[in-house]
């Protein structure tokens, strides 16, 4: 009998005590985006409290583990955003947060008001994204794997996404400076652990995202193509130099007397 | 001291008659091969001349050998830096085109040619590509001053000469012309050996023959270029590099190398020399002008009771110290002193010793005399020819050959140490043929011996090893006592009934 009472027990025990973890996991995975209330950003982000989605443990488990895109709509708003997989959450860290969800419970919750966000100076952000200013912390530019129309001849890296779009997609001004300084894709996440952007670098660069999102996108192809030509060019140039050291090179004296001898 | 002992051959130049036998034998015997076809480890070159490959001895355009800076002694080729860096394209390195594409005749075609009014020729193709070609060099293209002149107008040396001089040399009157022979110099300092990245290559302790060891090279043709006299060549069918051998094979078994043995005019000389190997660094490093000078004081007194001493105690068989005493070598190189290095500027020390060869008629004082007889023209001189020589004797700097052409190519420029010689090989000539003529020798003739600093008896000596010698005398050869060494790492009786002890292994590309 008290065999079995022993997970009962520790259940009984564990069960506060993942909820406190669940809200310290929910913090640093998916305050950034959700907002620290799990009030979502409104047109943007959805909500996670009074989202009776968020009720289900395994779809919040999945949806964590795998991310989730198109369209979807909760408390009568329609989102069309991606959330991105984060597989560096483990099923257990999920399950907390799944936990801690829950215990949120589903009506809408009051959502507190928005933090007071640092104005930001889309100049600064476009010195910022071209690396012409250093990041503080050291971090690279985003310049380095993103692209976006019309800054730079021939676009930037194409390891990340193309930013053209991504006020929209990310929740404009507030939700992108949310984004910034925790990312929650693997490899950003990555590229600046230990280097974070600060609240004023990341308000800046998120102003530059969104006054970027006014311009009239370019097809990739556009830049490639420059490439392409710029490449040309240069092989050209080699070429002309090639064959003019050629020319200018040291004859031996086999060479010069058998040229002499053939005129 | 540290004395070792090495195997060294003697070219008499005055005796050479450029038929190329050496080359023939050189080539059937060794060179015979696929990716072979261009090299000639011995090849005999008409100077003045561009010799082969083309221009060898422009040292600004091929970077052979050792330039002396500031107390030691560089590669002219690269520094280490320079070499890492050149390390996949060396400028310094000749190309083929240097060399000569080698051709064959595709002489099938005489025999299967349909009947045709004219004859079939066997046309001319390449051995590298086996297409149709027109062979416009050769390694001997400008023989005997042939194919064109602009070979002999190209000879490095002749910069040392006056503008007038060289005028002169190309009149139809003043044309002149002497063979080079020349073979893997296996010098004491060797360069080759200096610049090899992989250490393949190595000079035998026991005589002196720098090799190539075929399995170690990694074809990075550093030797090639770093080789003043161009005797390293790079066999494009095994991706090694060559040279010549000395003929060791030959030499293990008491015969004389091939060029040596097969040379028509017996002007190749054979012999052990006994050195100092401690000293070479310090033999190397002096002012151009010493550098003859230097090199032959390494070279040890083989009746030196000290020597020999010394030579027992490194090891050197009893038989090689005999032999050492009894090498013409030793006799024409440090006794009469009469032969020299071929370049010593360039300071790898080379072990193959040249007599400068006698101009065969005196050009300019034929011309003197005859404008003295109120002769011009191409008046045949009517004065004695034993007058003829002492005309020579009396003024060599005229002679047909330029003496500062022949110090150029055997003393570094320093005519001081071609005079004398010419002015001894000269006393014994006319000694002789004033014995001949008058059965004694006459006053005179015993006059300009003196002049040139011998005596009767050495002259006698000279004449007779110049002249006369035997097999024996010109070739002594110390027996290797390779069973001995064999012994070591092979059990003589296991192999006997055997074809012998050596296996046939050939070295992989890339091993």
């Amino acid at each position: 009998m008290k065999r079995r009472l022993y997970p009962l027990v520790l259940a009984f025990l564990l069960v506060p005590a993942w909820a406190q973890e669940g809200k310290a996991l929910y913090g640093q995975f998916c305050a950034s985006c959700h907002g620290a209330e799990a009030q979502g950003i409104p047109g943007a982000i959805p909500p996670l409290a009074g989202n009776p989605r968020a009720q289900d443990e395994t779809h919040v488990v999945q949806v964590v583990r795998q991310g989730l895109s198109g369209p979807l709509e909760v408390g009568g708003v329609t989102y069309n955003g991606v959330m991105p997989p984060l597989p560096q959450v483990s099923e257990a860290e999920a399950r907390a947060i799944a936990q801690y969800l829950k215990s949120l419970g589903g009506a809408p919750a009051e959502a507190a008001p928005p933090a007071p966000r640092v104005q930001g100076d889309a100049a600064l952000g476009r010195a910022l994204y071209l690396g012409q200013k250093p990041l503080r912390n050291g971090g690279a530019p985003c310049q380095a794997c993103h692209t976006v129309a019309g800054v730079g001849f021939f676009g930037g890296g194409s390891l990340g996404k193309d930013l053209m779009d991504a006020a929209k997609r990310l929740g404009g001004e507030a939700g992108l400076s949310a984004l910034l300084t925790n990312p929650a894709f693997p490899v950003m996440r990555e590229a600046y652990k230990g280097r974070p952007l600060t609240e004023a670098e990341a308000a800046a660069l998120a102003a530059f995202l969104v006054q970027v999102s006014q311009e009239a996108p370019r097809p990739p192809s556009l830049y490639l193509g420059r490439f392409l030509v710029a490449g040309v060019f240069l092989l050209g140039l080699l070429l002309v130099y090639q064959a003019a050291v050629w020319q200018l090179r040291p004859r031996s004296l086999a060479e010069r007397i058998r040229s002499q001898l053939r005129r | 001291m540290k004395v070792r002992a090495h195997m060294s051959m003697l070219f008499h130049l005055d005796k050479c008659i450029g038929c190329h036998t050496c080359s023939i034998a050189c080539k059937n015997l060794w060179t015979d091969r696929k990716g072979a076809e261009y090299m000639w480890w011995n090849n005999v070159e008409t100077r003045p001349g561009a010799g082969y490959p083309t221009g060898w001895e422009d040292q600004d355009r091929f970077k052979g050998g050792w330039a002396y800076r500031d107390g030691h002694l560089d590669l002219r080729l690269h520094s280490r830096a320079q070499g890492l860096f050149r390390l996949f394209f060396n400028p310094a390195l000749p190309s083929l085109d240097d060399y000569y594409e080698p051709y064959t005749f595709r002489y099938s075609d005489l025999f299967t040619a349909p009947e045709s009014e004219y004859q079939p020729t066997a046309i001319p193709v390449s051995m590298i590509t086996g297409e149709p070609m027109t062979p416009e060099t050769g390694p001997n293209w400008d023989d005997d001053l042939g194919g064109s002149p602009l070979y002999a107008q190209n000879d490095p040396n002749l910069k040392a000469l006056d503008p007038e001089v060289r005028a002169q040399l190309q009149e139809i009157e003043g044309v002149v012309f002497q063979y080079l022979p020349r073979i893997c110099n296996h010098c004491l300092n060797p360069a080759c050996v200096a610049a090899c990245p992989s250490g393949a290559i190595y000079k035998r302790a026991e005589d002196g023959v720098v090799l190539v060891n075929e399995n170690k090279c990694k074809a990075w043709r550093m030797c090639v270029a770093a080789c003043p006299y161009k005797k390293v060549y790079y066999n494009w069918a095994t991706g090694k590099s060559e040279k010549c051998i000395l003929c060791f094979p030959r030499l293990e078994t008491g015969q004389a190398p091939a060029c040596a043995h097969s040379c028509v005019g017996r002007i190749r000389y054979m012999g052990v020399l006994l050195y100092d190997a401690d000293r070479i660094p310090e033999a190397a490093m002096v002012p151009d002008e010493e550098l003859v000078a230097s090199q032959l004081s390494l070279i040890l007194d083989p009746f030196d009771p000290e020597v020999i001493a010394a030579a027992q105690a490194e090891g050197i068989d009893e038989s090689w110290i005999k032999a050492a005493q009894n090498s013409p070598i030793y006799k024409f190189v440090k006794v009469w002193r009469l032969a020299l290095p071929l370049h010593p500027e360039y300071r790898t020390l080379a072990m193959m010793f040249y007599v400068p060869p006698l101009s065969p008629v005196v050009a300019t004082v034929e011309k003197a005399l005859r404008a003295s007889q109120g002769n011009g023209g191409l008046v045949r001189l009517d004065l004695p020819e034993t007058d003829l020589d002492f005309e020579l004797y009396e003024s060599l700097e005229k002679a047909r050959m330029p003496v500062k052409y022949l110090a150029k190519l055997f003393a570094g420029g320093n005519e001081a140490l071609i005079l004398p010689i010419l002015k001894k090989m000269l006393a014994v000539r006319i000694l002789k043929r004033q014995e001949s003529l008058e059965g004694r020798p006459t006053e005179r003739a015993l006059r300009v011996l003196a002049d040139a600093g011998l005596t009767l008896e050495e002259a006698e000596a000279i004449y007779r090893l110049t002249t006369l010698p035997t097999l024996e005398e010109r070739f002594v050869l110390p027996p290797y006592h390779r069973e001995m060494a064999a012994e070591v790492w092979k059990d003589p009786l296991a192999a006997k009934g055997e074809a012998g002890f050596g296996y046939i292994q050939p070295p992989l590309r890339g091993e």
